[in-house]
């Protein structure tokens, strides 16, 4: 057996814990770094292991809490963890003072607790209100604790409470601090309070503004039901509320733009919470709260057609999983069979046929969406929009008068520059229509006053800003202005229009169409200036670019310059053949089909291309 | 913060068996994590998928609906709550599930009243997860509910969750093992170490319940030698390693103290980890360090009882070392003043 090496040191002194006559007369004072140690020694080496053991059983209370969410257990455990910490360090402190002038980090580092004055003693009182003091120092983050180094005495507040002292046995003690110590403490401690009341009057500011942020914007869900809140304002809460009445709402709404996924997820979790039986249109709801996840989004939308073949909710599964593949075609087929009366089905025929340049069908969706009162913002934008592509110009005009004195703001200004900024393309002649008239176009006239992020309203203000420069625009200094890169090619493109670099600004005007972040409206203005100076090679790399427009609606206002640029150049062959794809789709407009009329009566191509040809992705000329 | 260090590192020539220990340690955590590696990626992925979770623990609350006997309050609240719609407590209720090895047996043939789909994803997953436990060195060496028999309540102490799980115990083993080996032999302390970690096992099956989650580490075994040590050297003062949390002359050092400091010290902070950690909920098995201490007290209790009957050789005198003595806390010109 071998005993282990103990290495002991030489002996030293035998500490004597029997208090001797120290008053404050007699010796030194405590070092604060001393004090700071033997506090360390009483918190974490006496009492830590005491406080675990006694507050364990609330610990687990408060996990248990934490884990159900409840808050008021939960705080009433952190109080009750609090309580026993200070009533620790309150009754240790009290006792140890009391009885033996010194807790056991002070015995370690040879400290006393000692009356102020001769002739008098700490009594118990004291050593209690000494106690508490010390605590309430230590709440306030142990700042009046700095008085150590700036007392004459270095006696904290609960010293000078309590008419004690504490001094040192040993040689290690100290004097009264020096006058510099105590300035530089003091003014520390000045420059700590006006930092704390700065940073406090900051936070109430924010949470004062945080608050009135909350009040101002509605929050989506509602906190108290758990219930989608725009569900809760467009619901009619007076009748029977149906079955599944509400997530069908949350739907209808998801798919018009004006709820997002987590409002259909509170409306499951709701049925969840109210016991009501999962339906189709439940699964169907779950495979949109999950569209991010493959698998279970497309186990959901099968089961729906398991559980309830032939319904809506089948259709529209078919819909969902069909328009993911592509499959246009299947797409509007499900659409045609389907029933109708959801809502939710024909606000994705809408988006359907909006995206496919169907406007007539998406126009006679529109009409049945009348009875949806919810939906009469995104009915009357539609409507518009869809009136207005289809070269319907007044009915357009009337519903674009009707939906700017009914919807908000923000929406008809949106709307408005939508229309403005297309009826600019034809000419500025249109600053005096009432679309443009709604906008104001003019008053931005300062690149500054222009929001950019507001891609159609920027437009149109630039488009009026040009109309009214005559072609002198300084487009320089609106490419160094702006942030948005897409923007500045825009505005960099021009500026080489204007100095007739034509391939430079070609290659600009190309790269933006190519954009993926670029706003639909502005790569079909982009398209419309490339078209106005193309020379044949440039009108050949811009037909290819056509091609590939994956928007149809871009594609087809594309179409119509690329055909009136044919027609200018008088190419009639390419001319013919770009009528060709649009009037397979039946896009091609009024004046571009006059244009063919007069083309053909002018000279005669010959046949007329079948009507069956296809635009495709890298397809070759047929 | 205080530590015990005793007599600092003792070599492999006077404590080849603790050595020993270490190194098989070291090359079964090799072995686990190179061939545990795919099935623990595998695990950790599924219970971070919240879809996944979330499903069961709305499968979880159901059945603690129908099943309420023999669990605790907090959980049926927990399920009660689930069931009300509350989709945060339904992940925390869905991470307690995979604990429950009953519930998790009863996978395939139960019912549930709801979405049928996230039902029948949850079940294909669960399958998936068993399968990967079944891969794992963990679930294959470690003490889980799936196996209990006795070659599991030795093979879990050599078997470590990661590297700082095994370094912590490995901190500790030659700390004391070595302390021990050098004083009572190589093979007693092996027998300790087994039989405290065997004991340790049953305590915790007995007093927290075996899951699914495995039981692994030495710490159980460990705990066992630390506690014969201290009770053997009762009051020997033993030096330990202190730092006051400032980075000031006096504020770091060594101290003696009795041994029997480090036993009352872990005593208390295992026994607080059992009272105020909830077993449904804990990572560190508490039940099985105080097992361990338990262990090591009745090994020493028996060794002394056996002394006590048959005599041997005089014990040996403590070092001439007075106890609370600080340095270099106090500057050494006082305490060499009485040298």
């Amino acid at each position: 057996m071998v005993t282990p090496d103990w290495s002991a040191p030489p002996r030293p002194p035998k500490i004597n814990f029997v208090a001797q006559e120290s008053t404050a007369a007699n010796s030194l004072l405590a070092r604060p770094l001393d004090r700071l140690a033997a506090v360390i020694v009483d918190l974490f080496v006496v009492l830590a292991p005491l406080y675990i053991l006694l507050s364990a059983p609330l610990k687990k209370w408060m996990t248990a809490s934490f884990l159900m969410g409840s808050e008021a257990e939960f705080a009433s455990t952190i109080a009750g963890m609090v309580g026993i910490a200070v009533g620790l360090i309150v009754v240790y402190q009290t006792f140890m003072h009391y009885f033996f002038a010194a807790t056991v980090g002070k015995f370690l580092f040879d400290l006393r607790v000692v009356a102020m004055f001769p002739n008098e003693r700490v009594t118990c009182w004291d050593c209690f209100i000494r106690a508490w003091a010390w605590v309430g120092e230590v709440l306030c983050l142990g700042l009046p604790m700095l008085a150590v180094f700036s007392n004459n005495k270095r006696r904290p507040l609960h010293d000078r409470m309590c008419d004690t002292i504490v001094i040192s046995r040993n040689a290690g003690g100290v004097l009264a601090p020096a006058l510099w110590e105590q300035t530089v403490v003091r003014g520390m401690f000045g420059f700590l309070i006006v930092g704390i009341l700065v940073i406090a009057l900051v936070e109430v500011r924010t949470a004062l503004e945080k608050i009135k942020s909350d009040t101002a914007f509605a929050a989506l869900i509602d906190r108290e039901t758990g219930a989608c809140e725009v569900v809760s304002r467009n619901i009619n809460e007076d009748g029977e509320v149906k079955e599944h009445e509400r997530l069908e709402l949350a739907m209808t709404l998801y798919a018009a733009g004006l709820a997002d996924r987590s409002c259909l997820e509170a409306e499951v979790e709701r049925e969840v919470a109210m016991q009501t039986p999962v339906g189709a249109v439940t699964y169907l709801a779950q495979a949109f709260v999950y569209a991010d996840e493959a698998e279970v989004s497309n186990s959901y939308l099968d089961e729906v057609c398991e559980s309830a073949p032939g319904t809506v909710e089948c259709a529209m599964s078919e819909v969902v999983s069909k328009w993911s593949d592509e499959d246009w075609e299947a797409v509007e087929d499900s659409l045609t069979r389907a029933p109708r009366g959801s809502g939710y089905l024909e606000v994705w025929g809408i988006r359907h046929f909006m995206k496919q340049a169907r406007y007539d069908k998406a126009l006679a969706l529109l009409d049945n969406l009348a009875v949806h009162k919810p939906l009469s913002d995104f009915s009357m934008v539609q409507r518009v929009k869809a009136l207005f592509n289809s070269y319907r110009a007044p009915e357009a005009e009337a519903a674009l008068m009707t939906a700017v004195s009914a919807l908000p703001d923000n929406e008809s200004k949106d709307l408005s520059a939508w229309v403005c900024a297309q009826q600019l393309q034809s000419g500025c002649a249109a600053l005096e229509t009432s679309a443009c008239g709604q906008l104001n176009p003019a008053d931005g006239e300062k690149i500054g006053e222009i929001d950019f992020e507001m891609s159609n309203e920027a437009l149109a203000r630039v488009l009026a800003i040009e109309c009214q420069a005559d072609g002198k625009m300084d487009y320089k200094s609106f490419g160094e202005a702006v942030n948005s890169e897409d923007w500045r090619m825009f505005f960099q493109a021009n500026v080489k229009r204007q100095s007739d670099d034509k391939n430079a600004s070609a290659h600009l005007f190309s790269q933006l169409i190519l954009s993926p972040d670029a706003p639909e409206l502005l790569k079909v203005e982009a398209a419309r200036r490339w078209a106005q100076f193309a020379d044949r090679k440039q009108t050949e790399e811009l037909f290819q670019q056509w091609r590939d427009i994956p928007s149809k609606e871009a594609w087809v206002k594309t179409g119509n310059f690329l055909f009136k640029r044919y027609t200018e150049m008088g190419d009639h062959k390419l001319a013919l053949k770009v009528a060709r794809y649009l009037m397979n789709d039946q896009a091609l407009a009024p004046q571009a089909l006059a244009a063919l009329a007069n083309m053909q009566e002018s000279k005669d191509t010959g046949k007329r291309a079948p009507a069956s040809i296809k635009r495709k992705k890298g397809s070759e000329e047929e | 913060m205080i530590f015990p260090i005793l007599g600092g590192l003792i070599g492999w020539r006077r404590a080849p068996i603790t050595w020993s220990i270490v190194f098989l340690n070291l090359i079964v955590l090799l072995y686990t994590t190179a061939t545990g590696f795919e099935a623990q990626k595998g695990l950790e992925d599924v219970m971070r998928k919240s879809y996944f979770v979330s499903t069961q623990g709305r499968v979880y609350a159901q059945y603690l609906n129908e099943h309420a006997a023999g669990y605790p309050d907090f959980l049926i609240e927990l399920g009660r709550q689930v069931e009300l719609g509350e989709p945060e407590r339904a992940e925390v209720l869905g991470q307690l599930a995979f604990r429950d090895l009953v519930f998790l047996n009863d996978a395939d043939t139960m019912e549930f009243n709801g979405d049928q789909v996230a039902f029948r994803l949850w079940k294909r997953k669960i399958a998936d997860v068993r399968l990967m436990q079944s891969d794992h060195p963990s679930f294959t060496l470690g003490l889980n509910a799936e196996d209990t028999s006795m070659t599991k309540w030795i093979s879990y102490i050599f078997v470590h969750s990661g590297v700082m799980h095994f370094l912590g115990n490995m901190l500790f083993l030659v700390i004391f093992g070595a302390a021990l080996e050098a004083q009572v032999g190589g093979l007693a302390m092996m027998v300790v170490f087994l039989l405290s970690g065997a004991f340790a096992a049953g305590t915790f099956a007995l007093m927290t319940g075996v899951t699914t989650s495995p039981l692994v580490g030495a710490s159980g075994a460990v705990t066992g030698i630390m506690t014969l040590y201290c009770v053997m050297n009762w009051k020997r003062p033993a030096r330990y390693f202190y730092w006051l949390f400032l980075p000031a002359r006096g504020f770091m050092g060594f101290v003696y103290l009795p041994a029997w400091v480090a036993l009352v010290m872990w005593a208390i902070s295992d026994l607080a980890g059992y009272f105020g950690t909830l077993a449904e909920v804990g990572g560190v098995a508490h039940t099985a360090h105080l097992g361990g201490q338990a262990a090591g007290l009745i090994i020493a209790l028996t060794v002394y009882g056996l002394r006590q009957l048959w005599p041997q050789t005089e014990p040996q005198p403590a070092p001439d070392v007075p106890m609370c003595v600080l340095y270099p806390l106090l500057p050494p010109k006082h305490w060499n003043k009485s040298a």
